[in-house]
């Protein structure tokens, strides 16, 4: 399973994260990020080899790896059906809100003034 | 290296100094949306005190090595010093009643160890909206001493979609479990 960049810097985007300013706060190097990203795999070589041995996907050797990003995230669901109720807000939005609603007050804060102070001067 | 919270341990702890010591303050602005879970983008926590001249603020202020400059000519008051940074004050809220009416009608929050009245969702709507009247920036820039086009805020000029999200905010409340009416 390969890592989506494209995906990556989606999800980045949706939280008003650049890739660097995501990497910067998930302390992870550009030299890791992108020798990861031109991987084949982002599994390590014995787990591809598991499943290979056992003629299943590396997915199923895992407890939950959910096959479709509704499963992956029940929230997302959530977000589809108010976005549906309410065509004129966007569904990128509603679902970030509703993982922001997850984090406790001072985590919210924190972010917001995280993407405050790093988003250039309005 | 993780980098250190912009909001960590002191600025708790200034809010929880105001908070023992009973000054009535509220959280408003894009902040106090941040906290009831809305995805904007703040700079500052604008903080809104019922009483500027209250002894006990300013004894706050001084414990943390801060001031109050009261306004002069243009030039709304302000609080200064290196570990209350991070907060603005606001003399006033257009769109909204005063202090004691919006104090009532506050939540309160727990951020950290220490709990907050923040002015909730519908009524910082109110206000960014009445800030968004064409008369209104004019006259809130006049207040705070700013460009009237600094008086959009962050989540208008980056999030342009913002309030639309808060339009359905009872669902997603209701969704998430976190904010009751």
């Amino acid at each position: 399973m390969r890592l989506s960049a494209e995906r990556i810097r989606e999800l980045a985007a949706s939280r008003g994260l650049s890739l660097s300013a995501l990497l910067r706060e998930a302390g992870v190097s550009r030299t890791a990020y992108y020798s990861l990203a031109r991987r084949e795999s982002a599994f390590p070589k014995s787990v591809s080899r598991l499943a290979d041995t056992l003629g299943v996907s590396e997915t199923d050797l895992f407890e939950s790896m959910p096959a479709t990003r509704n499963e992956l995230d029940p929230v997302v669901a959530e977000a589809r059906r108010i976005s549906a109720k309410h065509p004129g807000i966007e569904f990128e939005n509603v679902w970030h809100t509703l993982l922001v609603l997850r984090e406790t007050p001072l985590a919210r804060l924190q972010g917001s003034l995280r993407r405050g102070r790093a988003a250039p001067l309005w | 290296m993780a980098e250190l919270p912009l909001f960590g341990e002191r600025e708790i702890a200034f809010l929880a100094a105001l908070h023992a010591a009973k000054v009535e303050f509220l959280v408003v602005g894009l902040s106090a949306a941040a906290l009831q879970g809305a995805p904007v983008v703040t700079r500052d926590v604008d903080l809104w005190v019922r009483d500027l001249g209250d002894e006990k603020f300013h004894a706050v202020l001084k414990r943390f090595g801060a001031a109050f400059v009261p306004p002069v000519g243009l030039n709304p008051p302000m609080i200064v010093g290196k570990r209350i940074a991070l907060f603005d004050l606001v003399v006033s809220m257009q769109g909204l009643n005063g202090f004691a009416a919006e104090y009532r009608g506050s939540r309160e929050i727990k951020v950290g160890t220490t709990t907050v009245r923040v002015l909730p969702l519908d009524r910082i709507i109110a206000s960014k909206r009445a800030v968004q009247s064409p008369e209104g920036p004019r006259r809130t820039a006049r207040a705070r001493g700013r460009p009237a086009h600094d008086q959009r805020g962050p989540a208008f000029a980056i999030r342009g979609e913002a309030p639309q999200v808060h339009a359905c905010e009872d669902e997603i409340a209701n969704a998430a479990g976190e904010i009751k009416p």
